[in-house]
């Protein structure tokens, strides 16, 4: 059982395997769990993700370098 | 984010790639009571603390707890070649492709002096209704494409691979019993009667998401929950000059495109540094990666459209 789930609940969705790949880390997730980066609009998950908040951009880790 | 060119026998179209949608879904953060912004980072449950990225290394799952490690470096060995090229060379009609194929949408814009080309190759391939099929090697992944032309557009869609897509006996659906002819009859009146000519587009907004975004403005002016970021160099609003909007790029570089024309016919030489100083850092660090300039994530702007100047 998940830290997420409850006794006689079904899994929470979010919580199902998922087959997109994160383009950063390579894990599989929902689709509806990916953004994607607002520099090279990789699919990026939410783990991965940055938020550079100056500029309001959500951006992979490789474009949020490469931005500073 | 990708320029390149588009290939057609001997024809050589130099594009540059756009997305086609971003999301307008609502964003919301998550911070603590205290209104500091929280972050996500991986934990050991081992050794019960937070992991930096330098020690986290993707495994290959083989068996119940046992990985194999796979490093950067063999990732990269195993990357398809770099190919700036998207060669068309099949062509299929636009209904052959189903709809479950498409995965994402760019814009193709000429790039300069291509306008011409982009033209006749669009023109050409909407009058046929063919879609060109291709295969080209973005951000070290190869993806499956398929080019449309619309309304004198290029727009290159991604598709799924063929064993992605999965068929309704994977998802358990039922043998498909016949059904009877009046039922068909009567469901088909039913939907007769709700049918319209066009699909009114403002029945596709996000209605939840400005419902949110309108929530949050109520509360905002009533100054209810509104709590402070903590730390001063994350209040800084971003400006709207940031922004790339696409349809803009798309236009200017058409319209770019129509000037090249002119300047072409009147022998005028148009000054290629002045639009490089209107792009973005964005922009030019994109430009940058397509043409492979190094050093380029520590250039400043300058400094990055001197390079791209440079290599172009």
């Amino acid at each position: 059982m998940t830290p997420s789930a409850r006794p006689g609940r079904p899994e929470p969705w979010w919580l199902e395997p998922g087959g997109e790949p994160c383009e950063t880390c390579l894990m599989v997730h929902l689709d509806e769990l990916l953004s994607h980066c607002e520099g090279c609009d990789a699919a990026v998950c939410t783990t991965c993700l940055i938020e550079v908040r100056e500029r309001s951009l959500r951006l992979c880790p490789a474009c949020a370098e490469a931005f500073g | 984010m990708w320029s390149g060119t588009v290939a057609f026998g001997l024809v050589s179209l130099p594009v540059s790639l756009y997305p086609a949608n971003r999301t307008a879904r609502t964003s919301l953060r998550l911070v603590d009571a205290d209104g500091t912004p929280l972050e996500r980072r991986y934990f050991s449950a081992q050794d019960q603390r937070p992991l930096e990225r330098d020690e986290i290394v993707r495994g290959y799952p083989v068996g119940d707890e046992q990985f194999v490690v796979v490093e950067d470096e063999e990732l990269e060995a195993l990357a398809p070649e770099k190919s700036q090229e998207i060669d068309l060379s099949r062509f299929v009609d636009v209904e052959e492709i189903e709809p479950i194929y498409f995965q994402r949408s760019y814009f193709l814009a000429p790039d300069r002096g291509a306008l011409k080309a982009y033209r006749l190759l669009a023109k050409s391939m909407e009058d046929a209704g063919r879609v060109g099929i291709a295969t080209f090697v973005m951000r070290d992944t190869e993806y499956l494409v398929a080019i449309i032309a619309e309304d004198g557009i290029l727009r290159a869609q991604t598709l799924r691979f063929h064993d992605e897509i999965r068929t309704p006996a994977d998802v358990g659906l039922p043998e498909r019993p016949a059904p009877a002819d009046d039922e068909v009859e009567a469901i088909g009146d039913g939907i007769a009667s709700l049918g319209a000519d066009d699909l009114d587009r403002s029945s596709l907004r996000d209605r939840a998401s400005r419902e949110l975004e309108a929530l949050v403005e109520t509360k905002r002016e009533a100054g209810e929950d509104v709590v402070e970021v903590h730390r001063a160099s994350e209040a800084k609003a971003a400006t709207d000059a940031d922004e790339i909007d696409l349809m803009q790029v798309l236009k200017r570089s058409l319209s770019q495109g129509e000037d090249d024309v002119a300047a072409t016919a009147g022998s005028a030489e148009a000054d290629p540094d002045s639009d490089l100083g209107a792009m973005t850092k964005e922009e030019l660090y994109a430009r940058a990666r397509a043409l492979e300039v190094v050093g380029r994530s520590r250039m400043t702007k300058d400094e990055l459209i001197d390079a791209v100047r440079r290599a172009g």
